[in-house]
């Protein structure tokens, strides 16, 4: 799936997976922010926007 | 190819008349010399009409889903791409094998009917006709990978560089490129569902654009979804495609989407494979995405 | 007999363009459609006035495959319409011919008339000039005239003709052509030529007696014959400039959204799926019949015209080489037990 992501031309680190359980309150907590601060990083998406 | 017609017609007759079948698949000449049609015989005087020739390229294996829920016996052509679709069929559940009949034909490689019809309607500047369809001339397969008879000599697959040698430039281009790129193809999608249409692993009773609650992509045919409409359906192929072509071969806008299929064939290849869909049927053997294992990849976590 | 020289075409689009979005036969790269002169690119695409016609149909100018409707912003508990999209911008289509043409008069006779006037349609049909290519030539495909269409006189605003080297001959038929013809009045010459004639049609129909037979066969076992090959792939109806199936969609998020309008298909499984769930048109045999007896015959009795133009698309793009012609042919022999 993320390299189809990356092939189209989106940059893959958009899309990231993790195994979680639902006891693993902290690991989410981590992973959210990691990813909020990569896609922040990464500035807003111009690519795949709906027709607004 | 006159000899294998014949060959046909006689099993074909012989199959219908023992009652062995109750329908058989093959293809009719349609009102063109260049027009080759599927053709569903039911009794030994339909027999007649079935042919054999170059242009014998449409996919009957997909004519099966309109059978699934009947209780007919039914006997078909197929070559061998076709006949990996009958593979993906009894894979996924859709058809009994115990109600097929399969004639194999080793396929030379087809023309296409539909191109030769653009040529003549005098609605496109003419394409020259290549000597094989451009579905066959990477063809991995030419020989039918399962059958009750196999009629026609050995054919030998075709070379395989040109395979992948257009993924693999779109792999060298930069992000911008690469989205430019598929900008410029998805945007011509008029969302016909042609090619879900025509495809013989999307067999789901209710398909994912269709289901209202919740509509999972709208029906606009903005880039955005059509870019999700095709991204979504390549994924639920991932792992199942038998690279047939005729998604291709049948848009009307002339997508390229065989270059999105065979991205994820190839990856598909590299982390679980080798793998090709649809080769061999075995009981209870699935494709590598619907099984999960233990040592499946898993660097992308 | 007003002529306008080839190599002046492009100026005069230019003209037209400068007050209007002017729609022309392009091919981009192997796709043939109507496109806006605006988006020509000339080292990509090619001007096909000289091809017999366009795999896309030029329905797409009064009729878009993507139509917003309004959009709307919540507000408490209200809702407010924010804004209503009816187009009012002036459309041109240059080089539309004749079967696309009674395409689009099948299409005004649903829009417009019975008591219901389509705003959206309204606006974009008013404000469109068009400007057909008389057919001299029919293609392989072609049986318009079996179906009423007259090819070398469309109704449109303007007529031009093919005349060769000398160019195409020009000539007004309503106050929207003159209009028209006054904005490129200084690229025209007038010259007294003699325009060509039509040859003969290599598809032909009876179509006569058609509508009244289909009345009695809707529970023949014909269809499910005829249907047997179909994949409901939804092509003809896409290609065809009379389909006008749309569904009413909307897109929201948060607390604002748009309604469109969007092209459906009767060939599509769920097109009479009902909201209990219940489906009077769940197989391929029934909704198969239903798109034929609507070109056939509903539209014949309730509009007096049939809802085939006679252009030829379906049969040259269906994949399963479905003809409407074989199709005629089958039901004026059937046997219908009367």
């Amino acid at each position: 799936m993320k390299n189809l992501i990356e092939y189209m031309g989106i940059e893959p680190e958009r899309f990231q997976t993790s195994w979680i359980s639902g006891s693993e309150a902290n690991k989410f907590q981590q992973t959210m922010e990691n990813l909020v601060a990569d896609i922040t990083k990464l500035g807003p998406n111009r690519k795949l926007r709906d027709m607004r | 190819m006159k000899a294998i017609e014949n060959q046909i017609k006689e099993i074909a007759a012989r199959l219908l008349q023992s009652g062995e079948v109750n329908i058989f698949l093959a293809w009719e000449k349609g009102d063109y010399e260049y027009q080759s049609k599927p053709y569903f015989a039911r009794s030994v005087d339909d027999v007649d009409k079935i042919v054999f020739d170059q242009y014998c390229i449409h996919n009957l294996s997909n004519s099966l889903l309109k059978f699934r829920d009947s209780s007919d016996k039914i006997g078909l052509v197929v070559k061998g791409c076709d006949s990996r679709g009958i593979v993906r069929l009894l894979q996924d559940n859709q058809i009994e094998r115990s109600r097929l009949y399969i004639v194999g034909v080793a396929c030379p490689g087809m023309k296409d009917p539909l191109l030769a019809m653009k040529n003549h309607s005098g609605l496109f500047k003419v394409e020259t006709e290549p000597e094989v369809a451009a579905k066959c001339q990477t063809c991995r397969y030419p020989n039918p990978v399962i059958y009750d008879e196999l009629l026609g000599d050995q054919q030998a697959p075709r070379p395989q560089e040109a395979r992948y040698a257009q993924v693999d430039a779109i792999e060298q281009m930069t992000a911008d490129e690469r989205y430019k790129f598929f900008e410029d193809t998805l945007s011509k999608c008029i969302r016909c569902y042609a090619c879900r249409q025509a495809c013989v692993a999307c067999n789901c009773r209710l398909c994912i654009f269709d289901e209202m609650r919740p509509q999972w992509v709208g029906r606009e045919t903005s880039l955005s979804d059509n870019m999700m409409y095709h991204l979504v359906r390549a994924s639920h192929m991932a792992g199942r495609c038998i690279e047939c072509g005729e998604c291709e071969r049948v848009c009307p806008v002339n997508i390229p989407l065989m270059l999105i299929n065979r991205k994820l064939i190839k990856d598909v290849d590299k982390f679980f494979g080798p793998y090709d869909a649809g080769i061999k049927y075995e009981e209870g053997v699935k494709p590598p995405l619907s099984l999960y294992q233990e040592n499946d990849p898993d660097n992308f976590i | 007999m007003k002529i306008l020289k080839k190599d002046q075409i492009e100026e005069a689009l230019n003209r037209m363009a400068d007050q209007a979005e002017v729609y022309v036969p392009l091919q981009k790269g192997t796709q043939t459609g109507f496109y806006t002169w605006q988006s020509y690119d000339n080292t990509t695409d090619t001007l096909v006035l000289d091809e017999l016609n366009v795999s896309l149909p030029p329905k797409q100018v009064v009729f878009p495959p993507t139509d917003k409707m309004y959009s709307f912003k919540q507000n408490g508990v209200e809702i407010d319409i924010d804004k209503i999209y009816e187009a009012i911008e002036p459309q041109v289509v240059f080089g539309i011919r004749a079967c696309d043409l009674q395409g689009i008069a099948c299409l005004d006779l649903v829009f417009l008339t019975k008591g219901y006037e389509d705003n959206f349609y309204k606006a974009r049909r008013e404000n469109l000039t068009t400007v057909a290519q008389a057919c001299y030539q029919p293609g392989q495909a072609c049986f318009c005239s079996s179906m009423g269409v007259d090819p070398v006189h469309p109704e449109a605003d303007v007529i031009i003709s093919d005349l060769g080297e000398e160019g195409y001959a020009w000539e007004a038929q309503t106050e929207k052509g003159q209009a028209l013809t006054e904005k490129i009045a200084e690229l025209l010459e007038e010259k007294e030529v003699k325009l060509p004639e039509l040859q003969e049609f290599t598809l032909k129909v009876e179509y006569d007696g058609v509508a009244e037979k289909l009345k009695e066969m809707f529970e023949h076992p014909i269809w499910e014959q005829l249907s047997e090959p179909c994949q409901t792939c939804g092509i003809c109806t896409y290609l065809c400039p009379t389909c006008h199936c749309f569904d009413i969609q909307v897109k929201t998020w948060g607390d604002e959204g748009y309604r469109f309008r969007c092209y459906d298909s009767c060939m599509y499984e769920e097109y009479t799926r009902e909201a209990g769930g219940g489906n009077p048109r769940g197989k391929v045999s029934e909704r198969f019949r239903n798109r034929f007896l609507h070109k056939l015959e509903f539209f014949q009795e309730r509009y007096g015209t049939p809802l085939c133009t006679g252009c030829g698309r379906c049969i040259i793009a269906c994949p399963t080489g479905i003809s409407i012609i074989k199709l005629i042919e089958k039901v004026k022999e059937a046997d219908t037990g009367a």
